[in-house]
């Protein structure tokens, strides 16, 4: 018998989560563990460890980049896939275009997904992820 | 010397940020005539894009044509056809690097059919850079320039070049200002409807999951997903409509006191829910006094639900409002909470269109609507914020039973 995969959705808007479960469904029976701001996404990532993360950029109060930064200092999640997800043109003064994502993350994250979100897109990215 | 002191001070006078260059040109032109004693005198500013001067005025001592010169030789508006041809091959940036001053009685007369005894010209510079040339004729008396002349011109040409110079610089970062800001609203409004959209796309596929799965409560699931993103998406609509519409407040004797107490109200559950309390505090207020009562509600709305979510993120805490008339009839109406407050980066933005911190929480109009319609009361608002210590807003409202 295979494992569970787990993935921790990061995002405060709830129907967004909706969204990305949907879809994940659709690929496989995955561990979906979720967290509404980024704080808590930290503490779950670092208690479940899960196999990926996917997480919004724009997030009230800590955003998706310090989390990122935060998760990669850490030990427990330094090496957790992290797919991202945003809107456009997101932060005052910032186009998160993916050459621009680049400068703040390295060559991670894993994946940029745009919102509104194409289903077949991230489907692509978490499969790339798992097929490592 | 004395003369043109007296003549820079009443300039300097007339000039502001606001006043326009070619008053302010011609007003310098008519000094510089007086000054000198001149016949007449010519102003061209330089044009950085097409590297040409232009005249701008061109001013007669005794009679005011000022702008007919340019319409009696409209061939010479491009001054290098008359300057430059006078200056004898001399490029337009020469004028910046050195004094020139000649005479150039004959080529005027050929030119302009303008009887000259002498002309002067001098560059105007600011900081090396060239602006403009200010250009002088004929004395009454037939006399050429004198070197005292020459200084006085290059006084008012280095002032007017300042001037000038200013007044650009003014009018770029006015324009700068104004276009970032805008560029701004539209990057911030284009995320919040992205979020919407991409909740209403997640709904779809919810549906249409269901369908195909025939699983009635997925789709009742995606369906209200949907319904509840057009709820959002019309708030953020009649907003922006509330938001950009010319309307006129509706003034009318209201009671400030009832307000708050309807809002405190209206609020109390979220607010204890959040470990929140609204305190009041309402002086004794005439119900006479004039405002728009459903534009002022919900301006109070704004704020105080907006220190109860500060006081809520925070895990709790205290909302104090507070109302009290001051001298010459104005109100004055205070928020304060001890929630989470706001950055100093962020202050300066609060009122701005589409600018909001509160993720999914905000659409980013509560406060710029907010804004609008203390304006449109001729009142003021102002802001002091400290991180985790708190957030005070002071609304001030004149009494506006007179503008009926």
């Amino acid at each position: 018998m295979k494992n569970k995969k787990s993935i921790l959705i990061v995002d405060d808007e709830p129907d967004a989560i909706e969204f990305v479960k949907a879809i994940l469904t659709d690929i496989d029976d995955f561990n979906l563990i979720t967290a509404k701001d980024g704080s808590e996404g930290i503490a779950k990532a670092v208690s479940y460890k899960p196999d990926l993360i996917i997480l919004d950029v724009v997030l009230p109060g800590m955003d998706g980049f310090l989390v990122f930064h935060e998760l990669r200092g850490l030990n427990e999640t330094k090496n957790i896939p992290i797919i991202m997800l945003t809107g456009v043109a997101d932060k005052i003064g910032i186009k998160f275009l993916k050459e621009d994502m680049k400068k703040y993350t390295g060559n991670e994250p894993v994946e940029y997904i745009e919102k509104p979100i194409e289903p077949d897109t991230l489907i692509k990215a978490v499969r790339s992820v798992f097929n490592q | 010397m004395e003369k043109i002191v007296e003549q820079l001070l009443e300039l300097s006078n007339t000039t502001s940020s606001d006043f326009s260059t070619e008053t302010f040109l011609e007003e310098l032109s008519f000094k510089i005539i007086g000054t000198l004693n001149a016949e007449f005198c010519a102003l061209a500013l330089y044009d950085k894009t097409e590297d040409q001067l232009f005249y701008h005025i061109g001013c007669w001592r005794d009679t005011k044509l000022s702008k007919s010169f340019l319409n009696d030789y409209p061939e010479i508006r491009n001054v290098t056809s008359a300057v430059k041809i006078c200056a004898e091959k001399k490029n337009i940036q020469s004028f910046a690097d050195e004094d020139i001053s000649f005479n150039l009685k004959q080529d005027y007369e050929e030119k302009f059919k303008i009887s000259a005894a002498a002309v002067l010209t001098v560059p105007m510079l600011s900081r090396g850079t060239l602006i403009g040339v200010i250009e002088v004729l004929n004395k009454p008396t037939d006399k050429i320039f004198s070197e005292d002349d020459k200084i006085l011109l290059k006084i008012f040409s280095n002032y007017a070049a300042i001037v000038v110079n200013n007044k650009q610089l003014f009018a770029e970062c006015h324009y700068k200002d104004k276009f970032s800001a805008l560029g701004q609203s539209i990057a911030n409004s284009a995320h919040g409807l992205k979020n919407i959209l991409n909740n209403m796309d997640g709904g779809a596929f919810i549906v249409e999951k269901g369908a195909a799965l025939k699983d009635l409560k997925k789709v009742e699931k995606g369906w209200d997903m949907i319904k509840r993103n057009t709820i959002r998406l019309r708030k953020i609509v009649l907003d922006i409509l509330l938001y950009s519409r010319p309307k006129q407040p509706e003034f009318k004797p209201s009671d400030i006191n009832q307000i708050c107490k309807d809002i405190s109200d209206l609020l109390d559950q979220n607010a204890k829910a959040n470990n929140v309390e609204i305190k009041l505090f309402l002086d004794k207020i005439s119900k006479d006094f004039c405002f728009d009562p459903i534009g002022i509600h919900r301006c109070l709305l704004n704020l105080i639900s907006n220190a109860v979510y500060a006081c809520g993120k925070k895990g709790g805490g205290r909302v104090n409002v507070t109302t009290k008339t001051c001298e010459d009839d104005v109100l004055e109406i205070k928020v304060s909470d001890n929630g989470i407050g706001i950055s100093k980066e962020n202050l300066p933005h609060i009122f701005d269109i589409f600018f909001t911190t509160k993720g999914a929480d905000g659409t980013g109009l509560g406060l710029a609507v907010t804004k609008k319609i203390i304006d449109d009361h001729n009142g003021t608002i102002q802001v002091t914020s400290t991180i985790n210590i708190g957030t005070k807003f002071i609304i001030t409202l004149p009494n506006n039973k007179y503008h009926k």
